[in-house]
C-alpha cells in the first residue's frame, strides 16, 4: 500500500502525542495519588466512592453527636448519683426516727435533715447541663422543673418529653430523662399496694407493707381490712330453734304482741315481734344491727363462714359494744310464764308472769382485744374474713400482709392498689410521719404505720431513681459501642473508598516506565524514518 | 530527419509536463487538500505510409488527479462523526468534571448542611447551632445556584458555539455555491479537461464543511456538486446556497435551534454529525437530563425539607413556616408558534416529588382536547379531556335559574360530593353567594342538614374524604346546591359559589354533570400524572394546535432560595404534646398504667391548635331509638314510672305518660343535665353511649334502672325494657337491673370545652390503640382504669424538644425520589454516575471513530497522498527519459550535420 509523505509523518507525530497524553495521565494520577481523575473515568466506582464518601461524612457527624449524648448523660448519672446518695442518707434517717428510744426533738432533728434532703434533691431535679438546659424538665428545657406551690408542696413544670440523638444509621438514644418519668411517674407502697392504716384506730396494730404472693389471684383493687369482734349469735335456718317467739296462749289467746329486741351499747335495736318469722339468715341478722348503727354506733359483719362480728362504726371509739337480748310485750302486760324464745345471741328468755320484760346476760366486748377481722370490697362486701392471729399474717386475694400489736375492734386498714406519688411527696410524707408527735402507745401505731408507709415508698423512690440511673447507664453503653461500631464501619468505608479511588502506586509506575519507553520508541523510529529519503541520494 | 526531431521535440515537451506535475507534487506535498497528480502519456497519432504506421512521438492527453470519490466520502463521513464525538466528549467533559468536584459538587454541601441539622436537633436552644444551619441552607442553595449557573453557562457557551458554525457552514456553502461556479467555468475553458485544484479545493471544503454537519453529495453531470445536510436540505444546489439560521427555542429562549433557509421552523433535531450534531447530542443527552435531574434534587428537598418543617414548632411556639422557596408551582412555557390570540396560562403544580420524572411534558391543544405527552417516551400520560381546572375553580351561576319559575318550585341545582381526588388532606373554606339583586332564597344544604347553611363554610379534608363541615363531623360529605325556593318578585338567579380556599390544586367537586349545560363548569383536577397536575392559572382562549412545554424540576435549582432568614424560626420542635391530664399527686391523677406516646403532627392543614383530651371510658350497652323505653302498664291507671339511677341517685324519671328519649343524645342529655346528676358526664361517640364520673375517678359507676308503681304493686303485666339493660323490668323479672361500668373499653376524644368530638374515639386495646385525628398521631397503650385521662396539646414552652429536627434529619437518608427509592445524596450520586458513564462512553466512541477516520484518511491517502520517494524516482526517471529525448535530438542534429557535410 502506498503511504503519502504528510500521512506518514502525521501517523509519526500523531503516536508521540497520544503517548505524551497518556503520560501526562499516569503523571497526573502520581501526582494526586487518585486512580479516578473524573468520573468518566470509572462511572460505577465514582458513584460508589461517592456515596461511601457520603457515609462516611454522616459518621463522622454521628460520631460528633455520641460525644455530645456521652457528655449529656454523663451529667445526668452524676446527677442522679447525687440524688440515690441523698435518698440513701434519707432511708437511713428514716429507719434511725423509727427507732422507740428516739425522743420526740431526736425526731425533730432529724426531720431538719430530712427537709434539707428534700431541698438538695429539689436542688438536683432542677440541675442544668453545660448550656443552661434544664437536665429533667422533658422538652421544656427553659423552664425550671420542679418549684414549690402556695402550700408549700413540690411541683413539676416540665413535660414527658425526652430528647433523643442519632448516634448512627439507624439507632437513637435518648439523651434525657422526664423529671415526669424518673421522679414523678412513681408508684406507692410495695409497688403492687399501698397498706395504710386509717386515721384514728383506736388500738395499736401496726401494718406491714406486705407483698403480692400470688399475681394470678392478685386483683388490684382496694379493700379494707376491717377488726372485729367475734361473737356466738346464731340462726336457725330451719327456723324451728332459734328467735322463735312462743306466746303463751292465756287469754287474750295468741295477740301477737311479743317482740325481741337487741340493745346494743344502751340502745334498742328492733329485730322482729311475735307475728314476724324467725330470721333464718345472719345477713338479715346484720341487716337488723346495722339498721340502727346511726345511734349505737356499731356496725356486724357477716364473715365469710357465716359468723357475725361486730365493731365500732367510728374506729376511734375505743369503748367496748355491749349486746344485751330483750322479749317483752307490747301491750306493756307482764309477760307470761311460757312466753320464751331462744335469742340470736344464745339468751334463753322466758317471761316469769310478773315482768314485762326478759333480758338476757350482757355481752361486754373488750375492744382492745379484736380477735378476728373481715375484709371488704369497694362496694362494702366480704371477700374474706378470719381470726385475727398476729403471726398469722393476713392473706388474700394473692396479698399476704400482716398487723402487728393489738387492733382495736372497728380498727381499720386500707389496702390499696399502688396509686402514683411522686418522690417529693414521699419525702414530705416522710418528713410529716418523723414530725408525728406521740403521746400514747395508740398513736406509736399511727407514727409506726405512717414512718412504715413512707419508707416502704421511699424505697420505691431509691429504686426507681437507680433505675434511671442505670438506665443511663446502658445508654451510655449503647453510646460507646455504637461509636465502636462506627469506628468500624468508618475503617471500613475508608479501605473501600481507598480501593475505589486510589492508585496502586506500583502498577502506576510501572505503567509510567512502560510508557516512557515508548514514547522513547516512538521519538526515535521517527527521527531515524523521516531521515530515510530518496531525495538523500540524488546528488 | 524532422519526423526525429518532431519525436524528440515531442518527448521534450511531454518530459518537461511530466517533471512540472511531479514538481507540482512534491510542491505540493504539504497542501492540504491537494490530491497527486500524474500525466497521461499517449502516442502521437502514427504516420500512415504504404509500408505501416510510424509512430509520432508521445503527447500527454491530460493531468490526472489521483482521487477516489468513494474514499473521499469515507473521509467526509468519519470527519463528520469525529468532530460530533470530538465537540460531545469535550463538553460532556465539562459537566463530568464540575458534577464530581470535590468542592464545587453538591455532595459537600449537602453534608454540611445535614450535619448542621443535626447540630440543631443536638441542642435546639442553641442560637449558634441555629444561626449555622441557616448560613449553611444558604451556602445549600446557592451551591444549587452555582452548579445550575455553570449548566447555564454551559448552554450559553454551546449557543455560542452553535451560532459560530452556523455562521461558518453558511460562507462554506456560500463558497460551495462559488466554486461550483468557477469549475463549470475553468472546465469549459479547459475543453472539458478537469480543474484539479479547483476540485481539490472543494474537496476540501465539503471536508471542512464536514467538521460541522453531516453532508450528502451529489455530483451532477456539469462538473458541479450538490450539498444536502439533515434529511435533505438542500445547502448547495449548482451555484446557489442557501443558509441556515438560529432561532431560539419556542418553549425555552435560553436555547437556540437550528433553521433552514426563510422558514422558522427549527431542524436541529434533523442534523446528526459534526459540531452542530455534537452540540445538539451534548444537549438533549447530557446537558437538560443533568439540569433537570440536579433541579430535581432541589425540587425534592425543598418540598419535602419544607413540608416536614411545618409540621415542627419553632422557637416562638409558632407552626413551621416554609424552610426553602416554595418550588412546587412550575409555569407551563408557552410555545413561541402559538396563537397570538391565545392568552391562557397554566402550571403545573407538583403534589409528590417521589413521583417526578427529569422528563419535560408537552401540553398539547388538538381538537378541542387537552392532552399532556411525556416528551422523554413520547407517552400521552393524561387526556385528552376537554377542559381544565382553574385556580381558583368556581361555579358561576348567573342565569341558570328562569324568573319565570312559579313561586314555591324547589329547583335542585344538583348534587356534588365534596371529596378530594388526590387523597390530600386540607383546610378549605368555600362561600356561597348570591347578588343583591336577586330576591330569590337559596338554600344550600351540606350534608343533609340545611341548618348548616351560611355563606361560609370551612370543609376539612381529611385523606381525600370530607371530614368535617365548620368543625362537626361530617357524613358522607354531600353538598346539594340549590333547592331554590323562589320568594316572589323572582328575577334570575345570580349566585357565585367561590371556591378560592381551594387553594391546592388536587381538591375536586365531583358530582352530576347536568348542571354543567347550565354553565356550571364541572371543576375535575384529571389532568395528573407523574406527581403534578396541570391547571389552567389565567386566560379565556386557546387555539387548536397550541402547545406548553412543561419542566417539573427544570428550574428548581436555579430557583432554590433559603425562605427562613431568622434562627427563631427554625421548627425544631414538634408542636403537640401528648401527656397525662393530671400531674401524680393530684386527686384527678391517673390511676391506671397506660403510657401515651409523644403525639406527632402529620398533617398541618388539619391542625387546629387546640387542646384535646382522651378520656377512658366503659362502654354502655345503651339503646335508644324511640321504641326502647315504652312503658307497658296492664290496667288503666298511668301510675308506672321508669327511673334511672346512677351511683345511687335518681337522675331520670319517665312516668308512663311521658314520650319515650328519642335517642342517645336525648339520653345523654337527660343524665347530663339532670338536677340530681351525682357527678357524672355522659357522651355519645360513634353511636354509642359513655359514660364516665366527673371530675374523672376510677370509681366504678354503677346505674340501676328501676320499674315503679307510683300508687302500689305492679301489676303481672306492668312492663318496661330499660335503656341500658336491655332487660325487660316487670313483677315477674327483678323490677329493677344494676350494672356496674368499672373496665375501661373505649376512648373519647373533647375538645377544651368538654365537648366531645364526635366520630374520634374508639375501641381501646390494651396492647396497644392508634390514635389519629385533627392531623395529629398518637398511641395509648397498657391498663387503663375509668376516668383516666390524657392532653394532646400545644407544646407550650417545649423549646428543648428536637423531635421535628430528628424527623428532618432522617430526610437525609430518607428513599424519596423514583417512586421512594432514592434519597438526595444517591440521587445526586447517580446524576453523578450518569453523566460519567455518558463522558466514558463518549470517550470510547471517539477513540474508535478516531481510528476509523485515520484509517479513511491513509485510505485516501493511498491513492491521493503524494510520496515523496515515488516523487524522487519518477523525477529521476522523467529526468532520464527527458534526457534520452534530448540525446534523439542530438541525434537528429548530427545526422542533420552530417547531411549537410555531405552536400558541402
Amino acid at each position: 500500500m502506498r503511504i503519502s509523505t504528510p500521512y506518514f509523518q502525521k501517523a509519526g507525530t500523531q503516536a508521540i502525542l497520544d503517548q505524551q497524553a497518556e503520560i501526562s495521565r499516569t503523571q497526573l494520577q502520581l501526582s494526586t495519588g487518585k486512580r479516578i481523575l473524573a468520573p468518566s473515568d470509572a462511572p460505577v466506582d465514582a458513584e460508589q466512592a461517592l456515596e461511601m464518601h457520603q457515609a462516611l461524612d454522616r459518621v463522622e457527624q454521628y460520631n460528633r453527636n455520641a460525644d455530645r449524648a456521652d457528655l449529656r448523660l454523663k451529667t445526668e448519672e452524676g446527677v442522679l448519683k447525687g440524688m440515690e446518695t441523698q435518698l440513701f442518707r434519707a432511708k437511713e434517717l428514716a429507719i434511725q426516727a423509727a427507732n422507740d428510744t428516739y425522743s420526740h426533738e431526736d425526731r425533730q432533728a432529724i426531720a431538719l435533715e430530712l427537709k434539707q434532703i428534700l431541698n438538695e434533691l429539689i436542688e438536683l431535679g432542677n440541675a442544668t447541663d453545660g448550656n443552661g438546659e434544664y437536665l429533667f424538665a422533658g422538652t421544656k428545657t427553659t423552664t425550671e422543673p420542679f418549684s414549690l406551690d402556695e402550700q408549700g408542696h413540690v411541683i413539676y413544670q416540665g413535660d414527658d418529653g425526652q430528647r433523643f440523638l442519632k448516634v448512627g444509621e439507624n439507632r437513637t438514644i435518648a439523651i434525657s430523662d422526664s423529671g415526669f418519668s424518673a421522679f414523678m411517674d412513681l408508684r406507692n407502697g410495695n409497688g403492687d399496694f399501698t397498706a395504710a392504716a386509717v386515721g384514728g384506730n383506736s388500738g395499736t396494730g401496726v401494718i406491714d407493707p406486705g407483698s403480692v404472693t400470688d399475681y394470678s389471684a392478685f386483683t388490684g383493687e382496694d379493700y379494707t381490712i376491717v377488726f372485729t369482734q367475734s361473737t356466738e349469735a346464731a340462726v336457725d335456718p330451719s327456723g324451728t330453734t332459734i328467735g322463735v317467739i312462743t306466746d303463751d296462749a292465756v287469754a287474750p289467746a295468741v295477740d301477737n304482741d311479743l317482740r325481741y329486741e337487741l340493745i346494743i351499747n344502751g340502745h334498742a335495736v328492733p329485730v322482729h315481734d311475735e307475728a314476724g318469722a324467725p330470721i333464718t339468715d345472719m345477713a338479715e341478722l346484720a341487716d337488723a344491727i346495722n339498721g340502727e348503727q346511726a345511734t349505737t354506733g356499731v356496725v356486724a359483719y357477716v364473715d365469710t363462714e357465716g359468723n357475725l362480728r361486730l365493731a365500732n362504726a367510728d374506729n376511734s371509739d375505743a369503748s367496748p359494744i355491749t349486746v344485751q337480748e330483750r322479749l317483752y310485750d307490747g301491750g306493756g302486760v307482764a309477760l307470761d310464764t311460757g312466753d320464751s324464745m331462744t335469742g340470736y345471741f344464745g339468751g334463753v328468755l322466758q317471761g316469769d308472769g310478773t315482768a314485762t320484760e326478759v333480758l338476757g346476760e350482757e355481752l361486754v366486748f373488750e375492744t382492745s382485744a379484736a380477735d378476728s377481722y373481715v375484709v371488704l370490697n369497694s362496694a362494702s362486701q366480704v371477700v374474706h374474713s378470719g381470726e385475727y392471729q398476729p403471726e398469722a399474717g393476713i392473706q388474700f386475694n394473692g396479698m399476704t400482709t400482716n398487723v402487728r400489736g393489738e387492733p382495736g375492734a372497728g380498727d381499720r386498714f386500707t389496702i390499696q392498689a399502688s396509686r402514683r406519688q411522686d418522690l417529693f411527696t414521699t419525702m414530705e410524707n416522710l418528713i410529716a410521719a418523723v414530725e408525728y408527735r406521740v403521746a400514747d402507745n395508740t398513736e406509736n401505731a399511727d407514727f409506726r404505720n405512717a414512718i412504715n408507709r413512707a419508707l416502704t415508698d421511699l424505697s420505691r423512690a431509691v429504686d426507681k431513681v437507680s433505675e434511671v440511673r442505670a438506665t443511663v447507664g446502658s445508654r451510655l453503653n449503647a453510646v460507646e459501642s455504637q461509636k465502636d461500631v462506627n469506628e468500624y464501619f468508618t475503617l471500613q468505608a475508608k479501605e473501600i473508598i481507598s480501593d475505589l479511588e486510589d492508585l496502586d502506586y506500583t502498577e502506576a509506575i510501572s505503567r509510567f516506565n512502560l510508557q516512557m519507553v515508548g514514547l522513547q520508541a516512538a521519538q526515535q523510529a521517527y527521527v531515524k524514518v523521516q531521515g530515510l529519503s530518496l531525495f538523500n541520494y540524488i546528488s | 530527419m524532422t519526423d526525429l526531431l518532431g519525436i524528440g521535440v515531442s518527448g521534450l515537451l511531454a518530459f518537461r509536463r511530466a517533471l512540472d506535475t511531479t514538481s507540482h507534487n512534491i510542491s505540493n506535498v504539504n497542501t492540504e487538500g491537494y490530491s497527486r497528480q500524474s500525466v497521461d502519456f499517449a502516442t502521437r497519432t502514427p504516420q500512415r505510409t504504404g509500408i505501416g504506421y510510424f509512430g509520432q512521438g508521445v503527447q500527454v492527453n491530460a493531468v490526472q488527479r489521483q482521487y477516489d470519490g468513494f474514499l473521499t466520502e469515507q473521509v467526509r463521513v468519519h470527519t463528520a462523526l469525529n468532530s460530533q464525538l470530538e465537540t460531545y466528549h469535550t463538553l460532556a467533559s465539562e459537566v463530568d468534571n464540575l458534577l464530581a468536584d470535590a468542592k464545587a459538587g453538591l455532595t459537600p454541601a449537602l453534608e454540611e448542611f445535614f450535619g448542621s441539622v443535626q447540630d440543631v436537633a443536638n441542642d435546639p436552644t442553641s442560637a449558634a447551632a441555629r444561626q449555622t444551619l441557616i448560613s449553611v441552607g444558604e451556602a445549600l442553595t446557592s451551591r444549587f445556584n452555582s452548579i445550575d449557573q455553570r449548566f447555564a453557562d454551559l448552554q450559553s457557551r454551546s449557543n455560542r458555539k452553535l451560532q459560530a458554525t452556523v455562521d461558518e457552514i453558511n460562507q462554506m456553502a456560500a463558497s460551495l455555491a462559488e466554486l461550483n461556479h468557477q469549475i463549470v467555468r475553468a472546465q469549459g475553458a479547459a475543453g472539458g479537461n478537469p480543474p484539479n485544484d479547483l476540485l481539490d479545493q472543494r474537496d476540501l471544503l465539503l471536508e471542512k464543511l464536514s467538521e460541522r454537519v453531516s453532508v450528502k453529495t451529489v455530483e451532477q453531470g456539469d462538473g458541479m456538486t450538490s450539498v444536502f445536510i439533515g434529511t435533505g436540505q438542500a445547502l448547495v444546489v449548482g451555484t446557489t446556497a442557501n443558509s441556515l439560521g438560529v432561532t431560539r427555542n419556542q418553549y425555552e429562549p435560553s436555547q437556540l435551534d437550528v433553521t433552514f433557509g426563510n422558514s422558522n421552523t427549527p431542524i436541529t433535531n434533523l442534523l446528526t454529525g459534526g459540531v452542530l450534531g455534537g452540540i445538539a447530542d451534548f444537549q438533549s443527552e447530557v446537558l437538560q437530563p443533568a439540569r433537570q435531574s440536579l433541579g430535581r434534587i432541589a425540587l425534592a428537598l425543598g418540598a419535602t425539607f419544607n413540608e416536614q418543617h411545618q409540621l415542627g414548632m419553632d422557637l416562638n411556639g409558632e407552626l413551621g413556616e416554609e424552610f426553602f422557596s416554595d418550588l412546587t408551582e412550575v409555569f407551563a412555557q408557552p410555545s413561541g408558534y402559538n396563537d397570538t390570540g391565545t392568552d391562557m396560562q397554566f402550571k403545573a403544580v407538583i403534589t409528590d416529588v417521589s413521583q417526578v420524572t427529569t422528563s419535560d411534558y408537552r401540553l398539547d391543544y388538538q381538537g378541542g382536547n387537552y392532552s399532556l405527552t411525556r416528551v422523554s417516551d413520547n407517552t400521552v400520560v393524561a387526556g385528552p379531556m376537554g377542559s381544565l381546572a382553574s385556580i381558583p375553580p368556581s361555579f358561576d351561576l348567573t342565569g341558570i335559574l328562569d324568573a319565570d319559575e312559579p313561586v314555591g318550585t324547589q329547583y335542585s341545582l344538583g348534587q356534588f360530593t365534596l371529596a378530594d381526588d388526590a387523597g390530600n388532606s386540607h383546610t378549605v373554606d368555600i362561600s356561597f353567594t348570591k347578588s343583591a339583586a336577586n330576591t330569590w332564597d337559596m338554600s344550600v344544604v351540606l350534608d343533609g342538614d340545611p341548618g348548616r347553611y351560611s355563606e361560609t363554610h370551612q370543609l376539612v379534608f381529611n385523606a381525600g374524604a370530607l371530614d368535617t363541615i365548620d368543625g362537626v363531623p361530617a357524613g358522607a360529605g354531600l353538598l346539594t346546591l340549590g333547592t331554590f325556593v323562589p320568594g316572589g318578585g323572582a328575577s334570575d338567579m345570580d349566585i357565585e359559589v367561590d371556591l378560592s380556599g381551594l387553594t391546592e390544586p388536587s381538591n375536586a367537586l365531583t358530582g352530576d354533570t347536568s348542571v354543567a349545560e347550565s354553565g356550571l363548569t364541572n371543576a375535575a383536577w384529571a389532568m395528573e400524572a407523574d406527581g403534578f397536575h396541570v391547571v389552567l392559572d389565567s386566560g379565556t382562549s386557546i387555539a387548536n394546535g397550541d402547545s406548553f412545554l412543561i419542566r417539573p424540576g427544570y428550574n428548581a435549582a436555579r430557583e432554590i432560595t433559603m425562605a427562613l432568614s431568622h434562627p427563631d424560626k427554625i421548627a425544631a420542635a414538634s408542636p403537640v404534646i401528648a401527656e397525662e391530664a393530671y400531674p401524680p399527686g393530684s386527686p384527678q391523677a391517673n390511676v391506671g398504667t397506660g403510657m401515651i406516646t409523644p403525639a406527632t403532627l402529620v398533617n398541618s392543614a388539619l391542625y387546629q391548635n387546640e387542646t384535646y383530651s382522651i378520656q377512658a371510658v366503659a362502654q354502655t350497652a345503651a339503646t335508644a331509638d324511640g321504641t326502647v323505653g315504652t312503658i307497658s302498664d296492664a290496667d288503666a291507671s298511668s301510675d308506672l314510672q321508669y327511673q334511672l339511677w346512677i351511683n345511687g341517685t335518681q337522675v331520670y324519671t319517665q312516668d308512663e305518660a311521658d314520650p319515650v328519649l328519642a335517642d342517645l343524645d336525648a339520653l345523654a342529655a337527660a343524665i347530663n343535665g339532670s338536677p340530681t346528676n351525682p357527678g357524672v358526664v355522659a357522651y355519645v361517640d360513634n353511636g354509642e353511649l359513655f359514660i364516665t364520673n366527673d371530675p374523672p375517678s376510677n370509681n366504678p359507676v354503677r346505674i340501676e334502672e328501676r320499674l315503679v308503681n307510683t300508687t302500689g304493686a305492679l301489676n303481672a303485666d306492668d312492663q318496661v325494657t330499660g335503656y341500658f339493660s336491655g332487660e325487660v323490668l316487670n313483677s315477674g323479672n327483678p323490677e329493677s337491673d344494676l350494672l356496674t361500668l368499672d373496665s375501661v373499653t373505649h376512648y373519647v376524644v373533647t375538645d377544651d370545652l368538654g365537648n366531645v368530638q364526635q366520630g374520634l374515639g374508639g375501641a381501646y386495646d390494651s396492647n396497644g390503640t392508634s390514635i389519629a385525628f385533627r392531623g395529629i398521631e398518637t398511641s395509648l397503650k397498657g391498663d387503663l382504669a375509668l376516668g383516666d385521662a390524657f392532653t394532646i396539646g400545644p407544646n407550650d414552652g417545649g423549646i428543648g424538644d428536637n423531635r421535628n429536627m430528628l424527623a428532618l434529619t432522617d430526610l437525609q437518608t430518607t428513599p424519596i425520589l423514583d417512586n421512594g427509592s432514592t434519597d438526595y445524596q444517591s440521587s445526586y450520586a447517580g446524576l453523578v454516575a450518569e453523566v460519567g458513564t455518558k463522558t466514558h462512553v463518549a470517550k470510547l466512541n471517539y477513540d474508535v471513530e478516531e481510528t476509523m477516520l485515520d484509517q479513511a484518511v491513509q485510505n485516501r491517502d493511498a491513492v491521493s497522498g503524494v510520496n515523496l520517494d515515488e516523487e524522487a524516482a519518477k523525477l529521476m526517471a522523467y529526468q532520464q527519459a527527458y534526457m534520452a529525448t534530448a540525446k534523439v535530438i542530438t541525434a537528429a542534429d548530427e545526422m542533420f550535420n552530417v547531411l549537410l557535410g555531405a552536400v558541402k
